[in-house]
C-alpha cells in the first residue's frame, strides 16, 4: 500500500450491526486520492436517483486524506460524504481538529456507514476492537454532553457526533468534532441523525507510513518556513482569526448584511477581529499538525451573555449571525455560535435562515405572531438566539425553517422565495457577489450548492494573494465579470487539493504554498511521482465526477448554476459596488468553455475519457 | 485644503491608537502624500508596518483603499484623493 494510507477501512451496516473489515483499493488511491474523490467515487457506485437523502439507502461516509494525521501542515482534515437532504445533490463537508488524525491511527482511512440502526447506538473504533453501543442515554443530549460522557467511558478517545439538530433530522444540521469542530454544510448531521448514530468515539495507536522519510522532511521543513515567514499565516491570522475578515470585506462592499440586502454594514467594526481580540478572545488554538493558530477561544464573565465559553466565532459565523442579522453586538454572536456548536448546527445555514425570516417580517410577509411572538426585527439579537433554539427542537417558524431556505420560502409562499438566499438549495455564505463578481461564479458552480471554499477565490480578487504557478498575477477588478472564469478554476486546483488530501485550505489560500509544495508533500508522503499537472487532473477528476453524480444520479439541471434573484437583478444600494448586479451569464459561458464542458453546462464525453472517468458515460 | 477620512486595521490600530482618524491634505493630494502624512504623525512604527524592507513600496500583500477600490487599478500611490474620500491602509487579510 501507498503510504499516507492505513490500507483499510469499515464497512458498517447499521441495521444488520455488521462490521466489515475491508482492503483499500490501491487503484482508487492512485486516481482519486482521499477526501472529496473517494467520496464522489463510492458515492458514484452506491447511490441511484431513487437514494432518499434520510433514508437507509443513503451513506454516510466518514473520510480523511493520505495527508490527515500526518505532519503535512495542517494534515488534521476529516470529511463528510452523502447526498443531502438540503439540496438534493452531492454532499460534502470538511472538519479540522483532532478526530481524522484518531482514525487513521487507529488504522482506517475511512468509515462507510449504511441502512439505519433500529435504536440509538454510538460507534466505538478501538484500534482493532469495533463495536457499536447503546446510545439512548445520549439521545437528547447537546454534542458538549455528549463529548464528555463519552470522553469519560473512553478515555483518550476523540469523539465526533451530533447534537438535537441531527435527531431532529434538521436540514441544516452538521457532524462535530472534537467539541467545536463542525463539517456542516448541507445537513450531514441529519443524515447521521436519520440512522439513528449518535457518536464515533475513536482511539488509534497505530503509525501511519511515510514513503520517502528524508524528502518527506525536507519538503515539511521548506513549507512550515514559508507559513512561519507569510505575513497572513504568521501574524494576521493568528492574531485576529479568519474574523479579521470582517472589515477588510466591508471595506470592499463584500460583507453580507440583512440578508444581502447590502454588502456594507455600518456595525462592522463592533463584531471585527480586531474587536474580539480586544474583548472576548482570552487564547488562541490550533488543530492537529497547525502552525497558523488561527483557532479563537472565547469566554464572556458578566453582562447579558456571562456563561458563554466556546472556540469562534469565526467570520462566516460572525457574518452569519452579525451583519446578516443586522447584529452588531459582538457577546449575542458569540452565544449564537456556542448555541449552534452544542446543538450542531451550522451557523451559516443558520444565520442565512434567520435572516430571511427576519427581512420577511419587514416586508410584512410574516407576522408577530408567525414569528412565534418574536419581534424579529433586523437587528434583535435576543430574537435572533431564541429562533436559533425554535429551529433546532422544531418549533413554530423554527419547524419551517428547518427544513432550509429554499423549502421555507416555498411552504411561506407569498413571494417568500425572492428573499430566499441560496444556490440548489444550500444557503449562501459571506461574500456579497455584486462586489466580487468572481465569488457569484463560484457560488454558482460549485457542486455541493451555495458555497465558497471550492474555491474562495476573492483571495486573490479581493486581497492579492496571488498564485504564480497558476497564472494568477497582477491586480484583479473585482466588480467586472470578465477573466473570472480563469481565475476561478485556477484557484480551485490548489483548494480542491487540499480537500483530496486532508489539509487546511488556510495553507494555501494566501499563497503561503504553491501547487509544486503541494505535490512535493503528496509525493513523499505516498512515494508516487506527482507534478504540479497531476495535481491539476486529479482535481479536474473529482470536480467532473461530482457534476457528473449530480447530473446523472442526482437530477441536478445546469440551469441550477445560477444566482438568487437579488443578486442577479437588484443593484447593490451602496458601497463600491453601488449600481452592479452580478453578471454571471458571461462568466458561465466562459467557465464551461474553460472545463471543456458543452455551452448547456454538461462535460463532453471525451472529457471524461481524459480524465479517466469513462465509466460515466454509461449513465450519460 | 481638503479633508480625507482614513481607516486602518489589524495591527495598525494598536499603532494609530484608533481605528479612524480624519486627514487635512492639500486639494490634489497623492495617497503617496497622503501616507507621508501618516508616517509624520505615527513616526516609524507605522512606516515599518507598512512599507517594504527597503521602503521602495507598500509591503507584500499591504493595500491602499480609496472608496473601497484597490489603489492599484487606479495609479496607486499616485492617485489623486478628492475632497471626502474614504482611505483603507489595509494588512493582509485572510480567511474565508
Amino acid at each position: 500500500m501507498l503510504g499516507g494510507y492505513t490500507g483499510k477501512y469499515l464497512d458498517i451496516n447499521l441495521e444488520t450491526g455488521t462490521i466489515d473489515k475491508k482492503n483499500l483499493d490501491e487503484n482508487m488511491t492512485k486516481q482519486f486520492i482521499g477526501g472529496g474523490g473517494f467520496i464522489a467515487r463510492i458515492l458514484w457506485e452506491e447511490l441511484s436517483s431513487d437514494t432518499d437523502p434520510l433514508g437507509p439507502e443513503n451513506l454516510l461516509i466518514l473520510m480523511t486524506g493520505p495527508m490527515t494525521g500526518t505532519l503535512a501542515p495542517t494534515g488534521n482534515s476529516w470529511y463528510v460524504g452523502f447526498r443531502s437532504p438540503t439540496t438534493g445533490i452531492y454532499g460534502e463537508g470538511r472538519g479540522g481538529g483532532y478526530w481524522g488524525p484518531e482514525l487513521k491511527y487507529a488504522g482506517y482511512d475511512y468509515v462507510i456507514l449504511r441502512g439505519k440502526s433500529p435504536k440509538p447506538v454510538y460507534l466505538w473504533i478501538n484500534n482493532e476492537e469495533v463495536t457499536l453501543k447503546d446510545a439512548e442515554h445520549l439521545w437528547g443530549k447537546d454534542f458538549f454532553d455528549t463529548t464528555h460522557q463519552l470522553e469519560a467511558d473512553h478515555p483518550g478517545a476523540k469523539v465526533l457526533g451530533i447534537g438535537p439538530a441531527g435527531e431532529n433530522l434538521v436540514k441544516c444540521a452538521s457532524i462535530m468534532s472534537d467539541l467545536y469542530r463542525s463539517a456542516g454544510r448541507g445537513g450531514a448531521g441529519a443524515v447521521m441523525g436519520s440512522k439513528n448514530l449518535k457518536a464515533v468515539a475513536v482511539y488509534g495507536s497505530q503509525d501511519i507510513k511515510i514513503a520517502d522519510p528524508e524528502g518527506f522532511k525536507e519538503i515539511l521543513a521548506e513549507a512550515n518556513k514559508l507559513i512561519y515567514e507569510h505575513p497572513a499565516t504568521a501574524t494576521l491570522l493568528p492574531d485576529y482569526g479568519t474574523a479579521s475578515l470582517v472589515n477588510g470585506m466591508n471595506a470592499f462592499g463584500a460583507l453580507p448584511t440583512r440578508n444581502f440586502q447590502s454588502g456594507v454594514f455600518e456595525g462592522a467594526e463592533n463584531i471585527s477581529g480586531e474587536k474580539m481580540a480586544e474583548t472576548i478572545l482570552t487564547k488562541t488554538r490550533s488543530c492537529f499538525a497547525c502552525n497558523i493558530r488561527c483557532t479563537r477561544y472565547t469566554m464572556i464573565s458578566e453582562g447579558e451573555y456571562a456563561g458563554v465559553e466556546s472556540e469562534g466565532p469565526e467570520y462566516e459565523t460572525v457574518d452569519a449571525f452579525g451583519a446578516r442579522c443586522g447584529v452588531d453586538n459582538m457577546e449575542a454572536i458569540a452565544m449564537a455560535n456556542m448555541n449552534a456548536n452544542r446543538l450542531g448546527m451550522d451557523t451559516i445555514s443558520a444565520g442565512t435562515l434567520i435572516s430571511f425570516a427576519m427581512e420577511l417580517h419587514e416586508k410584512g410577509i410574516l407576522t408577530k405572531e408567525e414569528c412565534n411572538d418574536l419581534d424579529l426585527n433586523f437587528g434583535n439579537h435576543k430574537a435572533m438566539n431564541t429562533l436559533l433554539q425554535d429551529i433546532a427542537y422544531r418549533k413554530g417558524l423554527g419547524d419551517t425553517l428547518a427544513e432550509g431556505v429554499r423549502e421555507a420560502a416555498n411552504r411561506i409562499g407569498k413571494g417568500a422565495e425572492k428573499y430566499a438566499m441560496h444556490v440548489k438549495g444550500l444557503e449562501l455564505t459571506a461574500t456579497e457577489p455584486r462586489a466580487a463578481q468572481d465569488s457569484g461564479l463560484g457560488h454558482a458552480i460549485a457542486n455541493r450548492g451555495g458555497d465558497h471554499l471550492r474555491p474562495w477565490s476573492p483571495a486573490f480578487t479581493l486581497f492579492g494573494f496571488g498564485n504564480e504557478e497558476m497564472g494568477l498575477t497582477g491586480t484583479a477588478d473585482p466588480i467586472i465579470p470578465g477573466d473570472k472564469a480563469r481565475v476561478v478554476d485556477a484557484m480551485e486546483k490548489t483548494a480542491v487539493f487540499t480537500d483530496l488530501n486532508g489539509m487546511c485550505k488556510f495553507t494555501v489560500l494566501c499563497n503561503t504554498l504553491a501547487p509544486s509544495h503541494l505535490a512535493k508533500l503528496y509525493s513523499t508522503i505516498t512515494g508516487l511521482p506527482f507534478a504540479t499537472d497531476d495535481l491539476v487532473k486529479s482535481v479536474d477528476r473529482t470536480l467532473t465526477l461530482q457534476r457528473a453524480l449530480n447530473l446523472y444520479k442526482f437530477g441536478m439541471k445546469p440551469e441550477q448554476d445560477t444566482l438568487p434573484e437579488r443578486l442577479l437583478k437588484e443593484p447593490a444600494p451602496n458601497g463600491p459596488a453601488k449600481g452592479k448586479v452580478v453578471e454571471l451569464a458571461p462568466m458561465l459561458k466562459e467557465y464551461y468553455e474553460h472545463k471543456g464542458w458543452d455551452e448547456a453546462g454538461y462535460p463532453k464525453a471525451e472529457r471524461y475519457d481524459e480524465l479517466g472517468l469513462g465509466f460515466v458515460k454509461d449513465q450519460m | 485644503m481638503m479633508t480625507i477620512t482614513v481607516k486602518v486595521m489589524g495591527p495598525l490600530i494598536k499603532i494609530v491608537g484608533k481605528s479612524t482618524i480624519t486627514v487635512s491634505l492639500p486639494s490634489e493630494a497623492t495617497l503617496r502624500m497622503l501616507l507621508d502624512h501618516l508616517f509624520e504623525c505615527y513616526g516609524d512604527e507605522l512606516k515599518n508596518e507598512v512599507l517594504n524592507e527597503d521602503r521602495t513600496d507598500l509591503a507584500p500583500y499591504y493595500k491602499l483603499l480609496v472608496d473601497g477600490r484597490n489603489s492599484k487599478l487606479m495609479a496607486y500611490l499616485d492617485t489623486k484623493l478628492q475632497e471626502g474620500q474614504l482611505v483603507h491602509v489595509m494588512p493582509p487579510i485572510a480567511g474565508g
